[in-house]
């Protein structure tokens, strides 16, 4: 399914509480200058309807459910305030809130899915911050990346464990309950994009560089890694193992491809390749709700919503 | 907010993540057995190698002339002032912080030009990391720079790699208001910076703390809108060609018509031509005035001044010319 935005897209999301609801987060002329707006698509038989749409003044570079309430959304702004959004109330009470701490473009957002009030945000202030969507500030914030921070994401099994991956090269682990940094990898050798946990262990991070490659790691032994993934030709922006396999991961990059690999297979990790955006594909989601389905946003001012069996130009 | 819960993820369903011991991820056998980060005593950083030791990249907002706007916005004097022995008055620029809103920008320049209070503002207009753009360079200051020279737009310190939308070059021009820049910081060093200014290149000033260094190869912003100058340029040259075209059409037209109009009755003949056609008959006068002439000479009248009114009654010498001014009637 296709649906095409005013925008150029940056973050696609899907809802953990309605099957077919998806998040989109877009920005005007490439998320440089201009405005941003947060879409919510509801897929049905005659293919993705816009819900809602939320304007903002600066780009949009990120989105993220609630994980405590279906209808609230937060998105990551280029002015560096964090929207919270809800989609049901009319148009004249949104944003619900909005939290303007980091001092630059926040660039990452990632709601707890244990401690369902608790999300964090990633910015290029070099800094990452906690929030409770019920506290007027931030709780805390973490503060030892050189460079900006490009992702940060909870642990699906500790709801005190987030890593972080950031463009000084370094992935880094952290417990709410210690002050600094329980562990920093030196992941890459050029910027680290993505990271993502693995749902299944939780001991393994899969990150993506812009070194073009994506590592899978334990964080037990984090002096090597564990595997390595290589064909993308340009950076990974986005990388995400699936909430129902443990071994798979899919990624997408600028060199405008979305691919699933299998992790547990090494030697012939690639198991498919999608070409179907025609721009930097920069946005990605695993549905939690329906195995399989995958949606992708781009550059090139679409989202689309697949089945990994099928081709998402057909569906 | 409250709402109903979220269906369990798939690895919840599953007894997933919770307790692992293993690692099924194929080779990684290494971790096995070994502390998590989270599970080891507080304070022990575990850290890989030394690769946090390696200096950080530059931001492209500060590889951009590392001028404007700074979180704290205070930070801009460190930079400079370390290179102040080569840059001349290096005060001039940073020595009072820039984007502080309103600080008097440096001891050396004497009473408060305070300028470039727009720095720090709104920090998303400059570049964004992701693309390299390297900035539009700032808006702010163009309230005096001391002696008043308000252009304004811009990154005039621009971004030493040119990496600004304006300020570099070739809008502006590296020559253009280099000559402007050294007075207007009024740094001991005006005058030569000045004088560089002219042959500076299309890549704009030059690099604040490496003046010999050759000029960084445009961005993407700027090759993209050399490219559209070229087209720019090349329209300007076709419709310069058809203007051009339009006025020799017009003088060679105008040549021929005069050439053809000699005698000045062109367009009365022409006029009285295309009325024939449209079927309006003129008195014809001069064929009347012959053919009283005619007439005079031959019936010995006398002078008669109602001749040309009578002449058409003298059957017995139709001129010629009326025949042919009548001949669309046929005959």
């Amino acid at each position: 399914m296709l649906f095409r935005t005013p925008f150029n897209g940056y973050a696609v999301k899907f809802s953990p509480f309605e099957e077919g609801r998806i998040a989109v987060a877009t920005s005007q002329n490439f998320g440089i200058i201009g405005n941003g707006r947060q879409h919510v698509l509801q897929m049905g038989p005659q293919g993705l309807v816009e819900v809602a749409a939320f304007d903002t003044k600066d780009g949009l570079y990120d989105c993220c459910w609630s994980e405590e309430n279906e209808n609230i959304l937060v998105s990551a702004c280029g002015d560096g305030s964090i929207k919270v959004w809800d989609v049901q109330a009319p148009a004249q009470a949104n944003p619900l809130r909005s939290f303007q701490e980091h001092q630059r473009e926040v660039y990452a957002i990632n709601w707890n899915v244990t401690r369902r009030n608790l999300f964090l945000s990633a910015s290029w202030d070099d800094s990452i911050k906690l929030w409770d969507i019920n506290a007027p500030q931030s709780l805390a914030t973490f503060k030892e990346h050189t460079y900006c921070v490009y992702a940060a994401v909870w642990n699906p099994a500790h709801a005190d464990v987030f890593v972080s991956a950031s463009g000084d090269c370094s992935v880094k682990v952290w417990d709410l309950r210690q002050q600094r940094s329980t562990l920093s990898i030196a992941a890459h050798n050029y910027e680290v994009l993505c990271t993502d946990w693995c749902k299944y262990n939780d001991c393994v991070i899969a990150t993506g560089s812009v070194d073009k490659s994506i590592k899978i790691w334990d964080v037990r032994s984090p002096t090597r890694e564990v595997t390595t993934l290589l064909g993308h030709t340009y950076a990974v922006r986005r990388v995400l193992f699936s909430p129902h396999a443990e071994s798979i991961v899919a990624s997408c990059s600028y060199d405008m491809t979305v691919r699933l690999w299998d992790v547990a297979a090494p030697e012939d990790a690639l198991l498919r390749l999608w070409d179907h955006h025609t721009e930097f594909a920069v946005g990605l989601d695993f549905s939690t709700l329906t195995e399989g389905l995958l949606a992708s946003a781009g550059w090139d001012e679409t989202v689309h919503v697949w089945n990994q069996n099928t081709d998402p130009r057909a569906a | 907010m409250s709402g109903r819960a979220a269906p369990p993820k798939p690895w919840e369903r599953r007894g997933g993540a919770t307790g692992s011991t293993t690692t099924p991820l194929g080779p990684s056998t290494a971790g096995d057995g070994a502390p998590k980060p989270w599970e080891q005593p507080q304070g022990a950083v575990a850290s890989t190698s030394g690769a946090l030791s390696r200096d950080p990249p530059s931001r492209p907002w500060e590889r951009a002339g590392t001028t404007y706007s700074s979180p704290a916005g205070t930070a801009y004097s460190n930079s400079y002032s370390a290179n102040s022995g080569q840059y001349g008055g290096a005060g001039s620029y940073g020595g009072g912080g820039y984007g502080t809103g309103g600080s008097m920008y440096g001891s050396g320049y004497g009473a408060g030009s305070a300028y470039g209070s727009g720095y720090g503002a709104g920090s998303s207009i400059y570049g964004r990391p992701a693309y390299g753009v390297g900035g539009l360079g700032g808006v702010g200051g163009y309230n005096s720079y001391g002696a008043g020279a308000s252009y304004g737009a811009g990154g005039m310190y621009g971004s030493r790699c040119g990496g600004g939308l304006y300020g570099g070059s070739g809008m502006y021009g590296g020559g253009g208001y280099g000559g402007g820049l050294g007075g207007m910081y009024g740094s001991p060093m005006g005058a030569p910076y000045g004088a560089i200014g002219g042959p500076m290149g299309p890549n704009g000033p030059f690099d604040p703390n490496d003046p010999n260094a050759p000029p960084q190869p445009p961005s993407a912003w700027q090759a993209m809108l050399r490219g559209i100058s070229g087209i720019v340029h090349f329209f300007g040259r076709l419709s310069f060609l058809v203007d051009e075209n339009a006025h020799a059409v017009h003088f060679f037209i105008s040549a021929l018509l005069q050439l053809l109009d000699r005698a000045g009755s062109l367009y009365g003949e022409l006029a009285r031509f295309v009325l024939r056609m449209l079927g309006y008959k003129p008195k014809p006068k001069e064929m009347a005035a012959q053919s009283a002439k005619a007439a005079d000479s031959t019936s010995a009248q006398g002078p008669d001044f109602l001749g040309s009114f009578s002449a058409p009654l003298h059957e017995h010498r139709q001129p010629a010319p009326l025949q042919l001014v009548s001949w669309p009637a046929g005959q």
